[in-house]
């Protein structure tokens, strides 16, 4: 390693370190707590800093290069000059196309987390206030779900846990579950919850706990009484009701069959998933069964798929368009998760519009589905039909007023680029994911033009970097300090300079941006990506020759 | 051996005298010469720094009011000339005096007469340019207006905080429009059609008969061109100084004479910072910083609490001219520490001439 190698590294990583550090410092000052839960702070403040060094990378380079060719370096050799910018211009390209990009998607998500979780905090402390005990512990476990440590959240939890244990417990659920946990129970206990359901008809129960009781207390006479009137009704049920069961699940088997032979498969899906509760044993309702469970899945999706998922992290605000055989589709969609589940979708709302401009349906529903190829918007219970949350129609003509599948070419990661973003957004995607999305929301109702403009600049930038290198270079060895150090106190307002180099470098993008938004409309991506580098080349001669004029080289 | 002594001593001597004295007066000469093509050069530096100023204004027009698949219209950014030129104009010269100041590698011997050249011209080109550039837009390039239609089909339009999607676009009249209110939530309504008035540029939506206006910026990319805080508040200062400017001189010839003479003057004067350290580095960062902070006295000065305080100190017509006389006390703080108290030579060789010694 040469001498040049030895001072340009060394003044570098000064510079590096003492910026990162000056970051890493604004960043534990200023981490914005109404944005980010406190259990974020720390990778707030290191993934803050590294963002904040990346971005500023150029004028803090550039600082330490202007300082360098001024005071140490008077002649070094093209071939190292050559091999430190391109070194130096790698390291920037790993920065700004392998970290910066993943850096920006974490503290989106990590924001996201933080306004979701508040919001189940302030619904918990709402819902025990009022004394909707189910639903505020149904909302703690949310937070939780996040934020695990937080002091508050476990004291709303220890409330609402301490106010659901006082509940009254003298009811048959609380002394069936009781019973179930095999804590103290009198025979009378017994005798009383085969009373209770004796009287609601439930005789299997009723024999069943009369018969527990008795063998708690064979001399319980209102036990005996119970157990035997309870098995004469079982014994004059079956005997009644052998032939017509027969013929009810015969013609109950046949209405699930004839259901999903005719494309309906959840309503063929509800009817043998309650007779394989009432007929475990049969192998037809068993095959029929996972027929229609498998079918189902092809155009619905399940509650307790989309219920636990609510409190995680999003895309929020998407929307686009989709064109069918039959119509063009408009999709707003509030909120997108991506798990290993599936892809779902919450509150989402679709404008199905004719080949002659008019509504063909409006549709709104709370949750909905990805499926191969589609989107469901039929969320069903798993037992109870009565359960399952079906989508509105709003308006709408024909036959098509009510759909629950629409067609979708999109995959998840193109979905949530059509989260309604600023330019800057698309920092966090990288220069492949930026080409595809040009083509992606030129097909959905969008213009590709801003992608494909912030690809070329991401493409040019590491000829921006090489360019402040070399203008640095060529600044710091023309004005060079004269007959040694400058006054001390110049070293004071060392710091001024990374901004005024800043506000120079951005007013340098600001303008390359013009000129490509401009080339770009006028000749397309190719040609101004040829120009670009080409305009870059030029202005890349201009400090060459000033440095070949001092001699340096 | 006389005349080979007398050659040898005297004339030899004189000779080299001569020859010495002759230099002497050629490098005064051509330090002269020099100083008179001062005029020449910031011409010269002036005219790159405003074409690219200008072409760059051109091109942002251009892409504000570009309707994709549908071309650029070139006779409509031509009528819009003159417009461009006035919004490039004043921070054009502003800007070249920085640039000029920043690449004089050393300083002119004559400092009077560079300075008072480098004021002359730079009046000059303000003044000239200012009455040319009025001239012309008085009338001889009438504005042609975009009469396009700036829909299109199958497409999303960015209307302020909405977003307004077109299933199709024929000539004027729109059908299946959809529109998402961002900030009426729950999102999307739908109108059976629409007809766009072109002469008041106005979408007349159906059956409601909502009238909505459409700005003359493209429909399509309402975030290209944004800038972050920092630089937006620089071009914002740029804006406000060249839309003075013009205002100044439309209503009076005397205030825009005093403040484009105050405002040549400060730019001119900051030369003195290029002998502010023996280290031109330093010294560039700093009148670039000057040249910032510039632009933002210049609104600050403007805004309405120093106007009311200048009204409370000063009599109305004289504290409207405040801009004026605050650049002018500045500059001539500027200008005394330039030829009385800021060291000559020594701190301002070139670094060829620095090494060599």
């Amino acid at each position: 390693m040469n001498d040049f190698f030895k001072k340009a590294l060394l003044v570098l990583l000064i510079f590096y370190l003492l910026s990162f550090a000056f970051f890493f410092l604004i960043s534990i000052l200023t981490f914005p707590s109404v944005s980010y839960l406190d259990i974020y702070f720390w990778r707030w403040v290191w993934d803050n800093s590294l963002h904040n060094f990346i971005d500023k990378i150029i004028p803090v380079h550039t600082t330490a290069l202007l300082l360098l060719f001024s005071f140490t370096i008077y002649k070094v050799k093209i071939s190292s000059i050559i091999i430190f910018f391109l070194l130096f211009t790698f390291f920037y390209t790993f920065l700004t196309e392998g970290i910066e990009p993943s850096i920006l998607k974490r503290q989106h998500e990590r924001a996201y987390s933080t306004e979701l979780a508040r919001k189940e905090l302030e619904n918990a402390e709402k819902a025990l206030k009022e004394g909707r005990l189910e639903e505020a512990s149904e909302y703690i476990f949310r937070y939780l779900h996040i934020d695990a440590e937080n002091a508050e959240a476990k004291r709303i939890k220890e409330e609402i846990d301490k106010r659901m244990g006082k509940a009254p417990e003298r009811d048959m659920q609380s002394i069936t579950e009781r019973f179930a946990k095999k804590e103290g129970y009198s025979a009378e206990d017994m005798t009383a919850i085969a009373k209770e359901y004796f009287e609601n008809e439930d005789f299997l129960s009723a024999h069943y706990y009369a018969t527990l009781a008795l063998r708690l207390d064979e001399t319980n006479q209102e036990a005996k009484r119970i157990a035997s009137a309870a098995w004469k009704e079982i014994e004059s049920f079956n005997e009644s009701r052998k032939d017509e069961r027969a013929k009810e699940l015969f013609r109950r088997k046949k209405e699930g069959q004839t259901a999903l032979l005719a494309g309906n498969p959840v309503k063929a899906y509800y009817i043998f998933n309650s007779l394989k509760d009432e007929y475990p044993e049969d192998p037809d309702i068993e095959t029929f069964y996972a027929l229609s469970l498998n079918k189902v899945q092809e155009v619905a999706f399940f509650t307790e798929e989309i219920t636990t998922l609510e409190p995680l992290p999003g895309y929020n605000n998407i929307i686009f368009a989709s064109k069918e055989e039959k119509y063009s589709e408009v999709f707003l969609i509030e909120k997108m998760i991506s798990s290993q589940r599936g892809t779902f979708f919450f509150n989402i709302e679709v404008i199905g519009i004719d080949e002659e401009g008019g509504l063909a349906y409006h549709i709104r529903a709370p949750y909905g589905k990805l499926l191969h190829n589609s989107i469901s918007i039929r969320c069903i219970h798993t037992n109870d039909p009565s359960e399952s949350i079906t989508p509105v129609s709003l308006a709408g003509k024909g036959e098509e007023v009510v759909r629950y599948i629409f067609s979708m070419p999109l995959t998840p990661d193109q979905i949530k680029d059509f989260r309604q973003t600023t330019f800057d957004d698309y920092n966090s995607k990288s220069i492949l994911e930026l080409l595809d999305l040009g083509k992606t929301l030129t097909v959905h109702g969008f213009q590709g033009e801003p992608a494909l403009l912030a690809a070329v600049l991401r493409i040019v930038a590491p000829f921006t970097f090489i360019l402040f290198s070399v203008l640095s270079m060529a600044a710091g060895i023309r004005g060079r300090s004269r007959g040694g150090l400058p006054h001390p106190i110049s070293f004071f307002f060392l710091p001024g300079f990374p901004v005024i180099i800043y506000f120079i470098l951005i007013l340098y993008n600001y303008l390359l941006r013009i000129i490509s938004g401009f080339l770009l409309f006028l000749t397309g991506f190719g040609i101004t990506l040829f120009i670009l580098i080409i305009l870059n080349a030029l202005m890349l001669s201009l400090p060459l020759r000033v440095i070949f004029e001092e001699g340096r080289l | 051996m006389f005349p080979y002594f007398y050659y040898n001593t005297i004339l030899k001597r004189k000779y080299s005298e001569f020859i010495a004295l002759s230099s002497l007066y050629m490098v005064g000469f051509v330090e002269v010469i020099k100083t008179f093509l001062l005029p020449v050069k910031f011409i010269l530096h002036w005219f790159c720094v405003f074409t690219l100023i200008f072409f760059l204004q051109l091109f942002l027009f251009w892409t504000d009011s570009f309707i994709p698949g549908k071309g650029m219209l070139f006779d409509f950014a031509v009528s819009h000339f003159v417009y461009i030129l006035f919004t490039s104009f004043p921070s054009s010269v502003i800007g070249t005096i920085v640039i000029f100041i920043l690449r004089q590698k050393a300083y002119t011997e004559n400092r009077l007469l560079s300075f008072l050249l480098l004021i002359l011209t730079t009046c000059f080109i303000f003044f000239f340019g200012y009455i040319n550039l009025n001239r012309a837009k008085k009338g001889r390039y009438p504005l042609i207006t975009d009469r396009r239609i700036p829909f299109l089909s199958r497409h999303f339009h960015f209307l302020d905080d909405n977003l307004i999607y077109i299933e199709i676009v024929k000539n004027s009249s729109l059908r299946g429009i959809v529109i998402h209110e961002r900030n009426n939530p729950p999102g999307l309504s739908f109108r059976e059609s629409g007809e766009y008035i072109s002469e008041s540029s106005v979408l007349l939506m159906q059956p409601e008969g909502v009238a909505v206006e459409i700005p003359s910026e493209s429909l399509f990319f309402p975030y290209l061109f944004g800038t972050e805080p920092f630089l937006g508040r620089f071009l914002e200062d740029v804006a406000f100084f060249n839309t003075d400017i013009q205002n100044l001189y439309n209503s009076s010839k005397r205030k825009f004479s005093l403040v484009i003479l105050a405002g040549v003057l400060f730019s001119v004067s900051l030369r003195v910072f290029m002998r502010l350290t023996r280290w031109p580095v330093f010294n560039g960062i700093v009148i670039i910083f000057l040249f910032r902070l510039f632009f933002a006295l210049y609104k600050i000065i403007q805004s309405e609490l120093i106007i009311d305080i200048s009204v409370s100190i000063f009599p109305v017509p004289r504290a409207f001219h405040l801009p004026a006389f605050f650049f002018f006390m500045v500059s001539l703080v500027f200008i005394a520490w330039d030829f009385l108290l800021a060291p000559g030579r020594s701190s301002s060789r070139s670094g060829r001439e620095s090494l060599k010694r």
